[in-house]
């Protein structure tokens, strides 16, 4: 056993407080840092989200190039197999729409640490509308922003804007609206929760309709929430990704997906692996370029089924 | 979920000889293995008809006596004919594992008594009919309509069915109901033949052979099959022909269909066929001595 050391000195006595106060405070950090960790990680609270995901990352940008004219839409493939990553990093949104009140909006964010945040809307001014910083506690954040009067007005004036906020190196898409305003979805489509299976969801497009009949661009996605991680997007070419899918709406549906004995079968995306045991939400969202003289782009959120004809908000993988 | 281990009850009596106590219920694994939607504006490839098949009239493993049953409280019992005892565990999509029990056999039957939790027999009752696995020891795997009553399945309304001894006695051959619907829409069918001795109770073959079929792509219309259908008004349903049934046994056999409408929210449905015993006569199902 080794022996106990005797202080003697009043040097030494100083400098073994000081090595003390340091062992303290170093523990002290570590031990807050893990508790943090910990806490943040463990105490996000558990059940749905408190809100919709809001637009898809870069909605409203990354057009494709116009058909050409008299041209018809090529064969489109189908959505491949895809899996909801069980785990990612960094903050997330818990609810893609914030409501401007006067000059002030808050963000409710799923995080693991502080950090800053950034919002800016084309739409609405050129630069950063408004940026500020968050501390965590139990896995929850809550940024409160301010724009700048004028930036204000001309958000009331449009009623709504889609905003990018970047977020801890993520950057998300964001419903500004200075007018509470109800979430549009498609009439059909959407997500079916469990046909194939108890965590195999798959999204079916909606059955555009249109007239007169356009050539339409869709871009397809599924958002997926978690307590620990906020929503998330997935997309045909993976995370934060996907592709354009080009169709003709008519007024009885679309063209192509039409059989010669007069079924419909749309384009679907299947399977969607969600890992379970994640306490995961899903829902999709398709946007879709009308390509008239002046093209029209719209997103909706798709209906969820859990089973038979029921619809609900997500689809929930407990 | 906390299974509940039910307690075997022991049933005496000797294998009663004559038609089935219940109707087969639903086929192995309804409701699950569905295929992948179909490809959009794609026609159904062609199918081809099933292959003849012989119905033996013996079994190694349980078959159960009734494919239907009901809840009491949160007791379900679930007659079984069989040669030796086992387990039997109790599972549904969205409810996982619900029971597990022993069950003793004596005389070719036994009774499995299964006991619920209280929140998944509320679950039950809540859902009205819930189809549920019922995974026995020795590897089987059977289906089973579960409700708070005991549920009631349908039965295809087409002409078409299982005509009873056609082409030859001890031999029947199945004609798929002329599915019609409005609008049109793709639809995926798995055919299935069930059929019941008193020594082996309802055991079930497929397309595929014993407890698997495979599914069929078709257009379901207004005016039925359009892939069956021969200008101006020849149908030509889907046949599995001929279907030879062992003499001596007591056999019945009986013909499912399980149907996915793949509207834009899929549709599924699995019914019963039409068993024909004559000219213009329907039966339950079909008897061979």
């Amino acid at each position: 056993m080794r022996p106990l050391r005797t202080v003697n000195t009043h040097s030494e006595i100083h400098r073994w407080r000081t090595r003390r106060a340091q062992c303290v405070a170093l523990l002290a950090v570590v031990l807050f840092m893990t508790t943090a960790t910990a806490t943040a990680l463990a105490a996000a609270p558990a059940g749905p989200p408190p809100g919709l995901p809001g637009p898809p990352p870069g909605a409203g940008s990354g057009f494709p190039a116009p058909p050409a004219v008299g041209s018809t839409p090529a064969p489109q493939p189908l959505g491949p197999a895809s899996t909801i990553p069980s785990h990612v990093s960094g903050p997330g949104l818990t609810n893609g729409t914030a409501r401007v009140q006067g000059r002030k909006f808050s963000l409710a964010i799923a995080c693991q640490g502080g950090g800053r945040v950034t919002v800016a809307a084309s739409s609405v001014a050129g630069g950063a509308l408004a940026h500020g910083s968050y501390s965590c506690r139990g896995g929850r954040a809550v940024a409160q922003l301010t724009m700048s009067a004028a930036d204000a007005g001309k958000l009331r004036a449009l009623g709504s804007a889609v905003a990018v906020v970047k977020l801890g190196g993520q950057t998300a898409s964001l419903t500004l609206e200075s007018r509470s305003t109800p979430p549009l979805y498609w009439s059909d489509g959407g997500l079916e929760c469990s046909l194939l299976g108890n965590d195999e969801p798959y999204a079916a497009a909606p059955n555009f309709t249109v007239t007169p009949a356009a050539i339409i661009d869709v871009r397809p996605w599924v958002a997926w929430y978690t307590p620990a991680h906020g929503w998330r997007w997935l997309g045909t070419n993976g995370v934060g990704s996907s592709s354009w899918y080009s169709w003709t709406a008519t007024t009885a549906g679309v063209e192509q997906w039409v059989t010669p004995a007069g079924a419909v079968n749309p384009w679907t995306w299947a399977p969607i692996h969600v890992s379970g045991g994640q306490n995961t939400y899903a829902i999709s969202a398709f946007e879709v370029i009308y390509w008239y003289k002046n093209s029209r782009y719209v997103w909706k959120y798709g209906p969820s089924v859990p089973s038979g004809t029921s619809v609900s908000t997500y689809c929930s993988f407990p | 979920m906390c299974a509940m281990l039910g307690l075997a009850v022991f049933a005496s009596q000797a294998v009663a000889a004559g038609p089935p106590s219940g109707l087969p219920g639903p086929p192995p694994g309804a409701g699950t293995g569905f295929p992948l939607p179909p490809s959009p504006g794609a026609a159904p490839s062609p199918t081809a008809d099933g292959a003849p098949v012989t119905i033996s009239g013996t079994a190694s493993g349980p078959g159960l006596l009734s494919g239907t049953a009901s809840l009491s409280g949160k007791r379900v019992s679930i007659p079984i004919a069989c040669s030796a005892g086992g387990r039997v565990t109790m599972s549904a999509p969205g409810l996982g594992t619900m029971a597990q029990a022993k069950y003793r056999c004596r005389g070719g039957r036994a009774t499995a008594v299964l006991t619920l939790t209280s929140a998944t027999a509320r679950q039950v009752n809540s859902l009205g009919s819930v189809l549920v696995r019922l995974a026995f020891s020795g590897g089987e795997q059977l289906s089973l309509a579960l409700g708070p009553r005991v549920p009631v399945a349908g039965t295809w309304t087409s002409y078409y069915g299982l005509a009873c001894n056609t082409p030859a006695a001890n031999e029947s051959s199945l004609l798929a109901p002329n599915f019609s619907d409005t609008p049109s829409t793709t639809i995926d069918v798995r055919p299935w033949l069930a059929w019941y001795t008193s020594a082996t109770g309802w055991q079930w073959i497929g397309t595929q052979g014993a407890n698997a079929s495979s599914w069929y792509s078709w257009t379901a219309t207004p005016n039925g099959v359009a892939e069956w259908l021969t200008p101006p008004t020849t149908i030509t349903p889907w046949a599995w022909a001929p279907i030879s049934v062992a003499p001596g046994h007591g056999t019945y056999v009986i013909a499912v269909f399980e149907v996915i409408y793949w509207y834009s929210h899929p549709v599924y449905a699995w019914h019963y066929a039409r068993s024909g015993g004559g000219p213009n006569a329907t039966v339950t199902y079909c008897e061979y001595p």
